[in-house]
């Protein structure tokens, strides 16, 4: 019976530019992670992107996506990238988008202690009040971390120069167990 | 303390053939986020899926906000078609994913899992996130197979505690239909 354990809440009282949780067990103690986001920035967008890094390793090429997102309520597009030096996700709501609104995400990493490298799965939604292309999105993204490190660290930080809001929350789950 | 913890399960059989809709009211605010776990048919008699809705309330609603004060947004596929986005604002039939209609087979039934995320925060509105799909043998008969990701806003800003699910095309559940209401705790 698999048993979820809740690691870390970060809920900001304050604007933050980022959240990272340390000293993440990898010895056994959990086998898979998740986390839940609510966020939105500061930044003057109406949707946009956060970094995720995981063990303090942002500025390589380890990081690759494919992606598939709606973002006009008619078509949907695919995309990908690689060689990156984060990954793109959470989306984020920002501060044109209507107000009280925040970006919402799930991210799964699964045998995140494994040797093998890292593939992470994400589902993000920002929502808004309006029918205007590109003023909201969903979105889907399987991502690679092409290390074989256990991680022990993860970092969410804004995806320009702003803020995470307060009232942004991060859940950090641990799963042990199938 | 269980960090899931089930709050309470609905299955069709207790209330007949067809009930119209579920609904879970004086949800505590305790939980950090709610999880909906979804196996349903619906009573639609054309096409092979129908579309899923959920509307939540508030201490001030009796118990849904009925009203226009949704959105969502809707990235799926029907199987043969090029995946499609699709959504709406200012609704109050906000569509969180598709289940199968009993025109098919009445053994197939579609799911969804659903995530209402921080829903006790006063200071956001409620954002809903939501997988699933359905399967059919009406195969690639339109509207009749389907893989979604769904997710809703509630404008509101209040507590959720009530949350409603219903069929957009049917006039309810058909028997066999359950569906359990988890809150996730710190």
């Amino acid at each position: 019976m698999a048993v979820w354990t809740h690691i870390a809440h970060e809920s900001l009282s304050l604007p933050a530019t980022s959240v990272t949780w340390s000293s993440i067990p990898t010895d056994g103690t959990y086998d898979h992670l998740i986390i839940f986001c609510s966020v939105r920035s500061d930044r003057s967008i109406y949707k946009g992107h956060g970094y995720l890094t995981f063990n303090d390793s942002s500025g390589g090429t380890d990081y690759s996506e494919t992606s598939l997102k709606t973002t006009d309520l008619t078509v949907a597009e695919s995309g990908r990238s690689s060689a990156r030096a984060n990954s793109l996700v959470p989306l984020t709501s920002g501060a044109d988008t209507v107000a009280n609104a925040f970006a919402a995400s799930k991210i799964y990493i699964p045998h995140y202690a494994s040797s093998a490298f890292k593939p992470f799965f994400v589902e993000s939604s920002v929502p808004n009040n309006v029918t205007t292309a590109n003023r909201y999105e969903n979105k889907v993204i399987a991502g690679l971390w092409s290390n074989p490190a256990a991680i022990d660290e993860i970092k969410i930080e804004d995806g320009g120069s702003g803020d995470w809001v307060a009232h942004s929350t991060f859940d950090l789950y641990g799963i042990l167990g199938v | 303390m269980a960090v899931i913890e089930a709050i309470s399960t609905v299955y069709m059989e207790a209330f007949g053939a067809e009930a119209s809709y579920i609904i879970w009211d004086d949800i505590p605010d305790t939980y950090k986020h709610l999880e909906i776990r979804v196996s349903g048919q619906t009573n639609r008699a054309t096409y092979g899926n129908d579309a899923l809705e959920i509307r939540m309330g508030d201490d001030a609603d009796s118990p849904l906000d009925v009203g226009g004060n949704y959105s969502y947004i809707t990235l799926e596929t029907d199987g043969t078609t090029s995946a499609f986005g699709h959504g709406g604002v200012n609704t109050s039939i906000p569509r969180i994913g598709r289940l199968t209609s009993n025109t098919a087979n009445a053994a197939n039934f579609g799911m969804a899992v659903i995530t209402v995320m921080d829903y006790a925060n006063t200071n956001k509105s409620t954002t809903v996130l939501s997988m699933g799909g359905n399967w059919t043998a009406l195969g690639t008969t339109a509207n009749s197979v389907s893989a979604t990701f769904n997710s809703v806003m509630w404008y509101d800003t209040a507590a959720v505690n009530a949350i409603s699910l219903f069929c957009e095309d049917g006039t309810g559940w058909m028997r066999g239909s359950c569906a359990t209401l988890y809150g996730i705790n710190d």
